[in-house]
């Protein structure tokens, strides 16, 4: 695969992944992300491997009523692609509570599937506005 | 992409380079000549800093209190007239050579068709950098 198709094929599976939480299906994303995922909330402790990040996103999944991820910038280089977003959440079906400006960092490995998940955001602003827990109980 | 465009980005993240130097160096000046007269500064989600003279105010005003700052560059690429640069920025507030703020941070510039910077606009937890010592960031 050359360079360009590999970035292709990276930016592929994160736009999936964002596509899943537009759909709110939670296996949707989890079939995106590898054994291995590391998932990062910066500056909160990662979350490692399928089965507790699954918990997560299946938490905050449950949680929502809606979510739309839109995508202001998304592009690749090496393994790494970067997102830039603004994520609507409705927690209460009253319309979006929540629009949170974020850049998720995304590792792709061999088999082209997310490895690393880097997320920038205000943690204030996801909380004070109807966020659910980012960490695990 | 073309050789054009990748010499575009090239240039671009050089430009991106040498602005981020700029804070390493605590050098306002040489961070603001990278920069357009009507440039924008947003540290999400507060509200924007506009024009030159503004940002160079508020730069200047990070600068006043660090003693040293030293920013690692995790990752650092474009497309056409963006960069992303995913960062750990450290800050020595006190001078006792030690990092109190580690500060994990990735910022998106926007750069015009000749090469400064238009638009940067920064996404990092700003409880991260208030409660480690981080100065007030609004005029």
């Amino acid at each position: 695969m050359s360079d360009s198709e590999t970035i292709k094929r990276n930016v592929a599976i994160v736009r999936e992944f964002i596509d899943a939480w537009g759909a709110v299906d939670p296996d949707a994303a989890m079939a995106c992300l590898s054994d291995d995922i590391v998932y990062i909330n910066q500056p909160l402790e990662p979350v490692v491997g399928q089965h507790d990040v699954r918990q997560i996103v299946a938490g905050i999944m449950a949680l929502s009523k809606a979510v739309n991820w839109e995508l202001r910038n998304c592009f690749g280089h090496g393994n790494t692609v970067t997102t830039e977003r603004l994520d609507c959440w409705d927690f209460d079906g009253n319309g979006w509570g929540l629009k949170l400006p974020c850049i998720g960092m995304f590792d792709v490995n061999d088999a082209g599937l997310i490895c690393g998940w880097r997320d920038y955001f205000d943690n204030k602003m996801w909380f004070d506005n109807g966020g659910p827990t980012l960490h695990l109980d | 992409m073309t050789d054009n465009s990748d010499a575009k980005v090239a240039r671009n993240e050089a430009t991106v380079r040498a602005f981020l130097k700029g804070w390493d160096d605590l050098d306002v000046d040489a961070c603001m000549a990278q920069c357009t007269d009507n440039m924008c500064y947003l540290n999400q989600p507060l509200e924007a800093i506009r024009g030159k003279a503004d940002v160079r105010k508020m730069i200047a005003s990070i600068f006043e209190p660090a003693k040293r700052a030293e920013f690692d560059l995790i990752h650092v690429f474009g497309k056409g007239n963006r960069v992303v640069t995913e960062r750990c920025d450290k800050w020595d507030w006190d001078g006792s050579n030690t990092w109190q703020l580690k500060l994990h941070v990735c910022g998106m510039f926007e750069l015009t068709e000749d090469g400064k910077i238009l638009e940067w606009r920064e996404y990092y937890d700003n409880n991260n950098w208030t409660d480690d010592g981080g100065p007030s960031l609004e005029l």
